[in-house]
């Protein structure tokens, strides 16, 4: 934290005007209150204004040191008198050797000097209190400025995550191929133009409505995928097929809202998008005695590519969640052969009656 | 009597294909002499039929648009169609005659088609800067993770994992493999700017090598020093690549 007087200069000129004045009053009453001759007066006044001028400056750093210890109120304020006095008794000293020194031959003074320290030690008490209290004052108002940049700087960072978050659901890229082969098929084929806003549309808003920790049954994550597919299938033609093999029983089942949809996009990237070859993708879900739903994803992909690293978001983001969700990672695997790669996922049914008992986990 | 002007449209996607088609049912001028799915039928349609002009999408299977651009010997003048996002295109918004973003209007589209046939009509060739799209598109933070190299007729795309070390020679590099070594018109400094950091370093002006395949560093002549690659090929370091080394590897 910057010093509050020596790094502004207004504060620096204020301070120095101020202990101007104080030694002009001080000089005034020593000349026509106590009797000493102006010489004497200004002499006394400049030495002992002066020190304290300097040592007050660093006064702040055992308040912005202490300040940060956040110990009992009592042990602060001992803390303050303690140095209070420690610094009072430097300045005392300092003044009063360096006075009697220069001023060795001006008895009657030095007789006045010896007599003066209780009332300098009351206004020296009085100058520290005074100081400590503004660089409380200001050590506040640095700490509030500073909570309130911080929290600025925090809310943009959680939108900004949120950004993300919504962009590495709808991939820009595939939105907007998809508006362009709405474009295409619109002189083309109207009515397949229009089939596809729809899945498009339905697609968006499933998307939209994602929230991290909600469930949903495998029949609605199916439908989800199925209009995904058909968006793909519009601008990739024969290039990709899609077979879904599933025992029905499972489709009330269980799982994390929008875990499947990217592991599918993530087949199509690497597999649809990476080859001139026709490319499959299988979906297979089974379930055993309603306790576990396992899902298969799989495709193909061209062994001659060399593998596109993706932003990794597809297969990194789930395995994370899948560990969220279900506190363990033994429920997602990932299986690369020459030129074939599958992800299993197992969906245990136990947890999720309750569509936010797991969230207890975070 | 107007010219007319041939076109090839690359474009891996065929609505965006029919589309473009289309749209061109308003240019006379302009006459479609071919439809490519991927940039390795681009590379051979260019080379047989020579176009005027192509429309060119970035996002392909196998090798990008991009890609196709720094392998083939004439450069046919490019739009690009393309759903690439906008802060990337705009570094190369001046090279190309255009770029439309995907989707974009009839108008935009005829926009681009003029300026081209203006273009062509004075003769223009096209940008030479079109060829080094694939490195001055790249963002900051991605590296590539293949390189795209011609020998002969064929096109080979090496991962980068599979190279050793990489020299200068002229205005080549030389990307050696465990398959053997290829050429690639590229300078040094741009590719090893392209590549990742931490697993390619620059060990002297004319050698860039694979972190992952360093097997020693030999001591050479009184002040320089040899590097031991993993296959037994050496190469010398020079100074700064030493300094690049230590700092890469910690040491």
């Amino acid at each position: 934290m910057p010093h509050p007087i020596l790094n502004d200069r207004k504060n620096t000129i204020i301070y120095f005007v101020v202990w101007v004045l104080i030694a002009a009053v001080h000089t005034l009453i020593l000349w026509f209150l106590v009797d000493i001759t102006p010489y004497l007066a200004v002499a006394d006044s400049l030495v002992f204004n002066l020190l304290f001028m300097g040592m007050g400056l660093s006064v702040w750093y055992t308040i912005r040191y202490s300040g940060y210890i956040r110990g009992l109120i009592t042990d602060q304020v001992l803390n303050h008198i303690l140095s209070g006095v420690v610094a009072i008794g430097i300045w005392l000293g300092v003044g009063y050797l360096i006075l009697y020194f220069i001023l060795s031959e001006q008895t009657a003074y030095l007789e006045f000097l010896n007599r003066s320290i209780p009332a300098r030690v009351i206004s020296g008490l009085f100058y520290y209190a005074v100081l400590v209290l503004i660089y409380y004052l200001n050590l506040n108002t640095q700490d509030r400025q500073e909570r309130i940049r911080n929290e600025a700087r925090l809310r943009l960072q959680v939108r900004e995550a949120e950004i993300d978050r919504l962009k590495a659901q709808i991939n820009p890229h595939f939105l907007f191929n998809s508006l362009n082969s709405v474009s295409s098929l619109i002189g083309d084929n109207p009515g397949e133009a229009r089939e596809m806003v729809i899945k498009l549309s339905d697609f968006l808003r499933y998307s939209l409505e994602y929230k991290e920790n909600e469930m949903t049954t495998l029949k609605s994550e199916l439908d989800h995928i199925k209009s995904y597919i058909g968006i793909e299938k519009v601008r990739f033609g024969n290039r990709m097929s899609f077979h879904i093999d599933l025992q029905p029983e499972c489709l009330d089942m269980r799982l994390p809202h929008m875990i499947l949809q990217p592991l599918v996009e993530n087949a199509i990237k690497h597999g649809v998008y990476e080859s001139t070859e026709p490319v499959e993708i299988r979906l297979h879900a089974a379930c055993d005695e309603r306790e576990l739903l396992n899902v298969t994803i799989s495709n193909d992909y061209d062994a001659r590519v060399p593998a596109r690293k993706g932003k990794g978001i597809g297969l990194t983001n789930t395995m994370h969640r899948m560990k969220l969700v279900y506190n363990s990672d033994r429920f997602f695997s990932v299986d690369r052969t020459a030129n074939h790669f599958t992800v299993q996922l197992t969906f245990p049914q136990l947890l999720t009656h309750d569509n936010n008992l797991y969230s207890t986990h975070y | 009597m107007t010219t007319i002007f041939t076109a090839l449209i690359i474009d891996d996607e065929e609505p965006a294909r029919i589309l473009i088609r289309d749209y061109l049912r308003d240019h006379p001028q302009i006459e479609v002499v071919g439809e490519c799915n991927d940039g390795f039928q681009g590379i051979k349609a260019i080379r047989d039929s020579r176009p005027d002009l192509i429309f060119l999408d970035v996002q392909m299977p196998r090798i990008s648009g991009f890609e196709m651009l720094e392998v083939i010997d004439e450069t046919p003048n490019v739009i690009f169609s393309t759903a690439f996002d906008q802060y990337a295109i705009r570094a190369f918004e001046n090279n190309a005659v255009d770029y439309l973003l995907k989707p974009y209007s009839r108008e935009r589209f005829a926009e681009a088609v003029s300026r081209a046939i203006q273009k062509l009509s004075a003769g223009y060739t096209a940008d030479k800067r079109l060829k080094t799209l694939n490195i001055t598109a790249r963002s900051e933070e991605e590296y590539f993770d293949r390189l795209v190299v011609r020998t002969g007729s064929r096109i080979k795309v090496i991962p980068v994992d599979e190279i050793e070390l990489i020299r200068a020679e002229d205005d080549y590099v030389s990307l050696v493999t465990a398959q053997g070594s290829y050429l690639k018109q590229i300078t040094m400094t741009r590719l090893e700017q392209s590549l990742d950091p931490n697993k390619f370093v620059r060990v002297h002006r004319s050698c860039i090598v694979s972190i992952s395949r360093i097997s020693q560093i030999e001591p050479y002549e009184k002040d320089s020093k040899m590097l031991v690659m993993k296959s037994g090929v050496k190469t010398r370091i020079s100074r700064t690549g030493l300094k690049r080394l230590h700092e890469q590897l910690g040491i």
